[in-house]
């Protein structure tokens, strides 16, 4: 039995009665031709007989209605004016939060411009890197200058090579200044020994101080010319607007939630 | 009084005129609302509730059928009570005692005007429709019952049920296609006279 969706339909519908007179006309001549569908009609005739025959229950009980059942309910507050509140809260705390990161963001913004760049700095760094060879070699040149100097200076320090009126022959000075210099130290070295050790003595005495007290706070800010920093007591006045906005809103919600929850019962 | 008269009355606030029109429909309400949703004490609560229902709405009745107006309402309640119950735990069909233990008889089916063989049969034959009827899914099980055990025809079924006619038709065809085989296996508790319909078609 091969028979169609729309075909099963309409036996059905043909068995109630319901349809139309071509649709009618249409399926008689249909199943005039086709045996099976006049054994799908009768499995249909068969359950809407059967259906038909449904023995109808009594009902268990009396359904008639009494005035508690279909009073109408006093309205009981819905928690309106906490959940009103509640929203209220809720959009001040989004709103002072979004202020707050706005105008945190937008400070951050601002410094950062006037900040040097991370750029600037890395090429800073890199120019330093690129001069420091030339630097080198003028602080060597420079070295180069003073070693004469300084090998004089250790000709000066040792008084046996330094006779009353005897020139240092021996120092080869290429630059006029330092001759001047060597002479006015041979000068002054003319003392001999005496004046050497006067000198050391004034080294010793000077070493041998104690080091400098440490600078009070006067020092560094003399009366009525420098101020220190104002302490002031920095109060985060938003967070402190944001925690209670955000506790107040929790706390409206959960009002409104538990009047829920009692109207219910 | 008749049921405008009732109706009226009704909607001017008098609940026994009301209590008059859930006297004489409380039968087909709750007949109709046991082959939905299968379960009595579910039938028994979506009935309630619809009589609840259609009192607080009588004034959206606008003349026209009665019983299909009211049987849409009651069609609602099944849903609405239908999927209440199958969130909670499976109440047992089977009638049970405060115990927990079957009961021989349901109050529901008692007839005093018949004798206890009659009794039987006809608890049988109705348990053996339940039975099949519960194996449909319930968009097709409230069109069968309103059409085949209410007596409606289709574009009553379609207003109470709130759709097409086509598909009126359609879930009609298949809920009866998926009936028979499950009805046959039932056939010696039906009376003699349904014995014998469509033997032509299944020799």
């Amino acid at each position: 039995m091969k028979i169609s969706n729309r075909e099963w339909a309409q036996l059905s519908a043909y068995l109630d009665g319901e349809l139309s007179q071509r649709e009618l006309i249409k399926l008689q001549n249909r199943m005039e031709e086709d045996p099976d569908l006049n054994a799908a009609l009768e499995e249909i005739r068969y359950v809407k007989s059967v259906l038909t025959h449904t023995p109808l229950l009594s009902v268990p009980r009396n359904f008639k209605l009494t005035s508690a059942m279909v009073e109408v309910p006093h309205r009981r507050s819905q928690a309106w004016g906490y959940r009103l509140a509640a929203a209220a809260l809720s959009f001040l705390f989004i709103g002072v939060v979004v202020l707050d990161i706005g105008s945190g963001v937008l400070k951050s913004g601002m410094l950062g411009a006037e900040a040097p760049r991370a750029e600037e700095v890395m090429l800073e760094a890199a120019a330093d890197e690129l001069e420091e060879p030339a630097v080198l070699a003028v602080e060597k040149a420079a070295e180069e200058e003073v070693a004469p100097a300084a090998e004089m200076e250790e000709v000066v320090k040792a008084p046996e090579k330094f006779d009353s009126g005897q020139e240092g022959d021996s120092v080869r000075m290429a630059e006029g200044e330092t001759e001047t210099i060597l002479e006015e130290t041979n000068r002054d070295y003319s003392g001999g020994e005496d004046a050497w050790e006067e000198e050391s003595q004034e080294l010793e005495n000077g070493l041998s101080l104690d080091e400098e007290p440490m600078p009070t706070e006067a020092d560094y800010y003399p009366e009525q010319e420098i101020s220190r920093p104002v302490e002031t007591l920095a109060i985060p006045w938003m967070r402190i607007l944001e925690i209670a906005l955000g506790l107040g809103a929790i706390g409206l919600w959960g009002a409104a939630w538990i009047k829920r929850q009692k109207n219910r019962k | 009084m008749n049921l405008k008269e009732q109706i009226s009355k009704s909607l001017e606030g008098d609940l026994d005129a009301f209590n008059q029109i859930v006297l004489e429909y409380q039968s087909l309400v709750y007949n109709q609302a046991y082959r939905v949703i299968g379960e009595p004490d579910a039938a028994a609560d979506a009935t309630q509730e619809a009589f609840i229902s259609a009192y607080k709405k009588l004034h959206t009745y606008r003349g026209g059928s009665f019983k299909s107006w009211l049987l849409r309402i009651v069609s609602n309640a099944c849903y609405d009570e239908y999927r209440r119950r199958q969130r909670q735990p499976v109440v047992p069909l089977t009638p049970e005692n405060d115990q927990g233990e079957d009961l021989e008889s349901a109050p529901w089916l008692e007839d005093p005007a018949e004798n206890p063989e009659e009794f039987a049969q006809r608890k049988e034959l109705s348990n053996a429709i339940q039975t099949c009827l519960n194996r449909l899914e319930l968009e097709f099980r409230a069109v069968v019952v309103l059409v085949d055990i209410q007596g409606m025809d289709y574009a009553s079924a379609a207003a109470v049920v709130d759709s097409p006619l086509g598909t009126v038709k359609s879930r009609l065809s298949r809920a009866r296609r998926s009936l028979q085989d499950c009805l046959r296996g039932f056939k010696e508790l039906f009376p003699p006279s349904l014995r014998h319909v469509g033997e032509v078609a299944s020799e």
